[in-house]
Formats: C-alpha cells, sequence, structure tokens
C-alpha cells in the first residue's frame, strides 16, 4: 500500500526520531512510503488561539501539498483531529476549499488508526521486554475517536508489560498555548498526571501526541523521575530486526 | 461578589489555596466516580440515546421558545399565579424587592437558585430590612461565610467540615463537633425553626412545564418543597430557557439530570407545584410569583451559540474539567464556573469583561463529552476566540503579530526549514544536556515547572534523503 507521510511540524523540528520510528514500522509493514515536498504544520496551533485566517493560509497549502496522496499518515492524535475536525470548520463559507478539504479529510489517518484500521494490521512484530502505561491524548480519543488502537498494538507487542494508566483519559494540561499562557494551571494539572504514571510503576510511557509527551516529559524531567517517555511509534519500532531502511 | 481585576491574579490566589483545592479535588472526584458507575449502570449505548432524546427535547424547546413562553405565562396566570418577564437582573430585583416592600416582609427564606445569585438579590432585599436566609445546606454554608457559590450543584464544594465547623460555631450557643453527622444535625436543627414565621419564600426552578405552568424543583435535602408549602407568598425565579413542554420531557429530563449530576437514578425530592393554594387544600402559597429572566439569554437565540440555552445546571462539565478540578469556581469570577461559566460568562456579560475565560482550558473536550445534553461547550470556546480575534479585533498586539509571521513563514517550506535552522542555531545559551530549562517569554512560564527538550542535531527533513538512499523505488 502507498502512502504518504505528514510527520508534523513538532516531529520535524524536536522529534525527528520519531518520525524515523513511524517510517521504519510502516515499511517493515509493507507500506511504500514518500514524504511529499512542501509540507510543514496543520495550523493548529493559530487555530486553537482563534486565528482562522492565518490558519486558512497555511491549511490551503497542506490541501495542495497531499493533493495527489492516495492516503496521509500523521504521527500525531491532534494533529489528525485538527485537519478532521477544523479544517472544515475553516472552510464552511468556502465551498472549493471545502470540497477539497473534505477530501483530504477522507484520506488522512492518524498513525495508529491507519495500522489499524487500514492496514488490518493488530501485531507489527515488535519486542519489548519492559513496563508500559499508555495516556490517552484527548483530541486523538475525543474529537478523533480513535482510543482501541493504539492500545491493541502495545498490547501485542511480545515481553510487554502493558499497565492502565489511572484517569488515562484525563487532559495531561498541555492544551497548546494554554501551557504558556495559563502556565501555572497546566503544571497542577500535568502535576496529577504525573502522579498518575508515578503510582503505575511503569518504565516507559508511551503516547500517540507529541506535545502531550513533550509536556508530560518536561514535567517529569524537572522532577527528575527516571520514566522514559516514547511515541507509540518508537515503541512499535523496538526489537523489529534489521533497519527497514 | 467582589470581582477581582483579571483572571490571572484570581486564580493565582486560587491555587495557592491548597485547602480549597483539595476539597475541590475531592468533591468532583467523587461527584464523576459517581456519575460513571451510574452511566455504566444504564449502559454506554443506552446513556447515548438518553442524551440524544434530551438534546432533541432541548433543541426543540429553545427553538420554539416564545410559543412555550406564552403558553407557560397564559397556565400561571390561569392557575391565579403572577409573572413578570424580567428583561434584565435588575428588573427582576425590583419586582421581588417591590413585592417584599408590599407584604412589608421581614423574614424571606430562600431555596437554591443560581439565577438568584445571577442577579445580586440577596444584597439588595437585605439592604431594604429583610433577613434573608438561605436553607439549603451548602447555600447557608456560604451564606454564613460571605461568599458565592462555587459550584453549580455543590455550592460549598470548596469547603472542608472542619471550616464548616467554625462558620456554624459562629452561629450557634454551642460547640458543634465537627462529625458530619454533627453538623448535619445542626443545620437541621437551625433551619427548621427558621422555616416558621416565613414573610415570603424565594425558590429556583430546575424545570417549568408549559402545558400545566407547574414548576419542578429537584433537591436532595427537601428544603425547597418545605418552602413552597410554607410561604404565603412565594416567588420563583427562573431562567428564560428552563422550559419544557410536558411531563413526558420531565422523565427524560430528571433521571439525565440526577444521573449526570450526582449519579443518583432520581433526585430525592421531585417536587411538582402549580400556582397558589386552592379552597380546599392544606398547604400552598396564597400567593404565587413567577419572574422569568432573560438577562443575556435572548441574545444567543439563532447565534451560533444558541446551544448553550440547552444547559440544565446539571455541573458535570466543571467535575469533568481539568482546569476547574485545580482552581475552583471562585477563580471564574462570576455565578457559573467551569467549561459553562468559560462560555455563558462572556455571552451574557460581555467580552470586555470576561473574554479571559475562553482562554481557561485545555480545549480537551471532556465537558463537552460529559454534557448530558450534548452542548459542544469546546467548539464554542474556539469560536469565543475566534470572535474576539476577528469579529471584534481584539487579540492581544504581540499575538497578533505572532501569528501574522507563523502563517507567512509555514505558508512556505522553505521559510519554515530556513527559521528553524536559525533556532537550532541560537538555541545554545538555552541548551544544556540537549535540555532547555529556562528561556525568554513566551516559554519563559512553561520553563518554571518542566524542561523542554532542544532541538536536535537533524531535522526529520534532514534525515529524510538518507532513509532512501539503499532504497530501490
Amino acid at each position: 500500500m502507498k502512502a504518504s507521510l505528514f510527520v508534523t511540524c513538532i516531529a520535524d523540528m524536536m522529534y525527528a526520531d520519531v518520525g524515523k520510528s513511524v517510517v521504519q514500522v510502516l515499511r517493515r509493514n509493507g507500506v511504500e512510503l514518500d514524504f511529499p515536498e512542501g509540507q510543514t504544520c496543520c495550523g493548529q496551533p493559530a487555530f486553537s488561539s482563534g486565528y482562522y485566517k492565518e490558519t486558512a493560509i497555511v491549511a490551503k497549502k497542506m490541501i495542495e501539498v497531499f493533493e495527489n496522496s492516495e492516503k496521509v499518515v500523521i504521527p500525531s492524535g491532534s494533529c489528525a483531529a485538527m485537519i478532521h475536525h477544523g479544517y472544515p470548520i475553516l472552510f464552511e463559507n468556502d465551498p472549493k476549499w471545502k470540497k477539497r478539504a473534505e477530501e483530504f479529510v477522507a484520506k488522512t489517518y492518524e498513525f495508529s488508526q491507519f495500522i489499524v484500521d487500514i492496514l488490518g494490521i493488530t501485531d507489527v512484530g515488535a519486542t519489548f521486554s519492559k513496563k508500559v502505561t499508555y495516556h490517552s491524548s484527548c483530541h486523538m480519543s475525543r474529537i478523533l475517536g480513535v482510543e482501541e488502537q493504539p492500545k491493541i498494538l502495545l498490547k501485542n507487542v511480545k515481553g510487554i508489560d502493558f499497565i492502565d494508566l489511572p484517569f488515562a483519559y484525563d487532559c495531561c494540561g498541555f492544551g497548546g498555548t494554554f501551557s504558556m499562557k495559563m502556565a501555572d494551571i497546566s503544571a497542577a494539572i500535568v502535576e496529577e498526571k504525573v502522579d498518575n504514571i508515578i503510582s503505575t510503576g511503569a518504565e516507559v510511557l508511551a503516547g500517540s501526541d507529541l506535545t502531550c509527551l513533550m509536556n508530560i516529559g518536561g514535567r517529569l524531567s524537572r522532577r527528575g523521575v527516571p520514566i522514559k517517555v516514547m511515541h507509540l511509534a518508537q515503541v512499535l519500532d523496538q526489537g523489529g530486526g534489521k533497519n527497514a531502511y | 461578589m467582589h470581582i477581582e481585576p483579571s483572571f490571572r491574579k484570581r486564580y493565582h490566589k486560587a491555587l495557592s489555596d491548597t485547602a480549597m483545592l483539595k476539597a475541590v479535588k475531592n468533591g468532583t472526584g467523587r461527584l464523576r466516580g459517581q456519575r460513571a458507575t451510574a452511566i455504566e449502570a444504564v449502559g454506554a449505548e443506552r446513556w447515548m440515546e438518553f442524551r440524544n432524546r434530551a438534546e432533541a427535547i432541548r433543541m426543540h424547546v429553545i427553538q420554539h421558545l416564545d410559543q412555550y413562553l406564552e403558553q407557560l405565562i397564559d397556565n400561571v396566570l390561569k392557575k391565579g399565579g403572577h409573572v413578570c418577564l424580567a428583561k434584565t437582573g435588575e428588573e427582576a430585583v425590583q419586582y421581588i424587592s417591590e413585592l417584599a416592600k408590599k407584604k412589608n416582609a421581614k423574614s424571606i427564606l430562600k431555596s437554591k437558585s443560581m439565577v438568584s445569585e445571577e442577579i445580586h438579590l440577596n444584597p439588595a432585599l437585605e439592604k431594604q430590612g429583610c433577613k434573608v436566609i438561605e436553607s439549603d445546606l451548602g447555600e447557608w454554608i456560604i451564606q454564613l461565610a460571605g461568599e458565592t457559590p462555587s459550584h453549580i450543584i455543590a455550592p460549598a464544594m470548596h469547603k472542608n467540615r472542619f471550616q464548616v465547623a467554625d462558620l456554624f460555631n459562629a452561629v450557634s450557643d454551642e460547640k458543634i463537633p465537627t462529625e458530619i453527622a454533627d453538623l448535619c444535625g445542626f443545620a437541621r436543627k437551625y433551619l427548621r425553626e427558621k422555616f416558621l414565621g416565613i414573610d415570603i419564600g424565594i425558590t429556583g426552578c430546575n424545570f417549568a412545564l408549559a402545558d400545566s405552568g407547574a414548576i419542578t424543583l429537584c433537591t436532595n435535602e427537601g428544603n425547597a418543597r418545605i418552602i413552597s408549602a410554607l410561604s404565603p407568598t412565594l416567588v420563583t425565579i427562573m431562567g428564560m430557557e428552563r422550559i419544557l413542554p410536558g411531563l413526558e420531557e420531565l422523565t427524560v429530563m430528571l433521571s439525565l439530570l440526577a444521573r449526570s449530576a450526582t449519579g443518583q437514578k432520581l433526585t430525592v425530592y421531585n417536587t411538582l407545584s402549580t400556582g397558589v393554594r386552592k379552597a380546599e387544600e392544606l398547604d400552598g402559597p396564597q400567593e404565587f410569583h413567577l419572574v422569568i429572566v432573560d438577562n443575556g439569554r435572548s441574545k444567543q437565540l439563532g447565534t451560533k451559540y444558541e446551544k448553550i440555552l440547552n444547559c440544565i445546571r446539571c455541573g458535570s462539565c466543571l467535575n469533568a474539567c481539568p482546569v476547574y478540578r485545580n482552581i475552583g469556581g471562585h477563580a471564574y469570577g462570576w455565578v457559573y464556573p467551569g467549561p459553562i461559566g468559560a462560555v455563558l460568562s462572556p455571552l451574557y456579560q460581555g467580552m470586555d469583561k470576561y473574554g479571559e475565560l475562553a482562554y481557561a482550558t485545555t480545549l480537551c473536550g471532556a465537558c463537552t463529552f460529559a454534557c448530558p445534553v450534548k452542548i459542544p461547550l469546546h467548539d464554542m470556546l474556539y469560536a469565543l476566540r475566534n470572535d474576539k480575534v476577528e469579529l471584534e479585533k481584539k487579540g492581544e498586539l504581540a499575538e497578533d503579530i505572532a501569528y501574522k509571521g507563523w502563517s507567512a513563514t509555514f505558508a512556505s517550506m522553505s521559510r519554515y526549514r530556513f527559521s528553524i535552522r536559525m533556532a537550532r542555531r541560537f538555541q545554545f545559551p538555552l541548551v544544556k544536556a540537549e535540555k532547555i530549562a529556562f528561556g525568554p517569554p513566551p516559554i519563559s512560564d512553561w520553563l518554571k515547572h518542566r524542561d523542554m527538550p532542544a532541538l536536535p542535531n537533524k531535522f526529520f527533513h534532514e534525515i529524510w534523503p538518507e532513509m532512501n538512499k539503499d532504497r530501490k523505488e
């Protein structure tokens, strides 16, 4: 199967290793990937701050960039949710772009959703003998409706000891600019999340949204808690044999 | 209530009040746990059917609000009641104040009403010499403390039992122990005495039924029904949207309200009362006044925010909200806290005064999913931000400039790649062990509590060509 990778700006500029793991896991499972030139960002920061006009300029570019793609895979629940939920709002009153946005929405999938729902794969052949817990990102689980797919994939990893996270569906407090504008409230919220993670005794916290992981990982790091934070793709990339590229 | 000049000041005060935060976390934790158990018992699928039905009922009522209001008013008048349709809070206060004067009322007993808090009724009545006593336990506690409600259904959620005991001891002759049962016992004894000799009783209204003019009160303590039975003159205050067509719709809403609010199958006391006491009846008011308050509600009709009028004040969005749970209700600054307050306050009271509340959310959507009548609260918070920036042109200058710059940069791959390369080059003074632990605004506040990863030596788009070197395409 052919698919295009929309790596997202955060993965591109801060977590290149996650992009690498996404490519390896997908290639290992028979996906022929391309990386269309011109891609930057889904527009989420500006959209959630109320700057729809500025968002639309960038969103139109992304629609053009992926116009010829058969399927688009994104390693981020909230960016996928932005496209699914935000783009139709952005182009509500622009029939031409609305149609193009809908076509983009129809072929765009979050990473675990693509593997489970489109490829029909529930075991990617990874091995990872660690205690792992999983944070459900809000936009991915609530807005995009992708809840079970990442957990199915994790539970099928050989050797994994998967532990449910208490209050997994509670927000981590990131909220984009919220964590900068109202940093102290955000800190109180992430503190609850971190306490819950610690209570599981897990060695690794996995997630499907890099900004949530950056927030949680940033707090764990500041508190000096030695729990490793990994994107789902990085976990699924473990023990998968030779590099696929 | 005295309103602090800004949300920031209010929430900072809240964040340092550890006793309050502990009480709020316990309270919301208990309520959302009970709600989850109740939904589990019903089954997720059936619960969704409930919500769909409730949403349809509320939307139907709001879309035909004029019709139902007319029907309700007709029926109240027919059953011997009086009606005041108040455009503003002041009009409602004036009507009730004049009534109190006319009745020469000394003792007024009230039962929980958020609308009366909204329009500042108590201070106005007290100013003209009436003694107003709140009869619901939570309301009475905060009245003794000189505060406003901090939660829609549990107004004193922010207080612990030791604080409550202190408040009770201030009005008691004997020392009250701090055990819950003793505290409740004292409140019961103290308040019951006040019920005798009411001049005017004032209640809120959960739902008014258009087809009969009946007022529905849902309480767990039963004090509201004592007021409606014993008051010679009874005043009911309701928000103009709190109407249902009739009993059939009420059955759906009652079951949904109780489960959403407290996880109960049904609230303990569900009282329906209609008009004035008939000749052969033993209790009920001799005079009944229904005060229907608009106060910003009708402005929402026909707008993208119309669904906000569907709200049945169950408080479940508050319990679900991570922001509410971590700052409590008073920080929101007006009578309705939490996500519903963050939407209602700017809509009813103006963006200038409460626009900041649209940013008091992580946009996690937990509120929307908790709402029994499916108000898309988090979508409304997005829309409010968009209104502020684009309709009212009231974005902050720094942000206006930042997002203009952002869109110019991110709409072009080469400009985007150039800018992140520059950022990587100039991050050196901040980086220590591949982490950034301090920095300039706007990330300075973020970095007070957390580390940020430094930009790596290679961006993904720089690695991608390497990943394809040995591959045959």
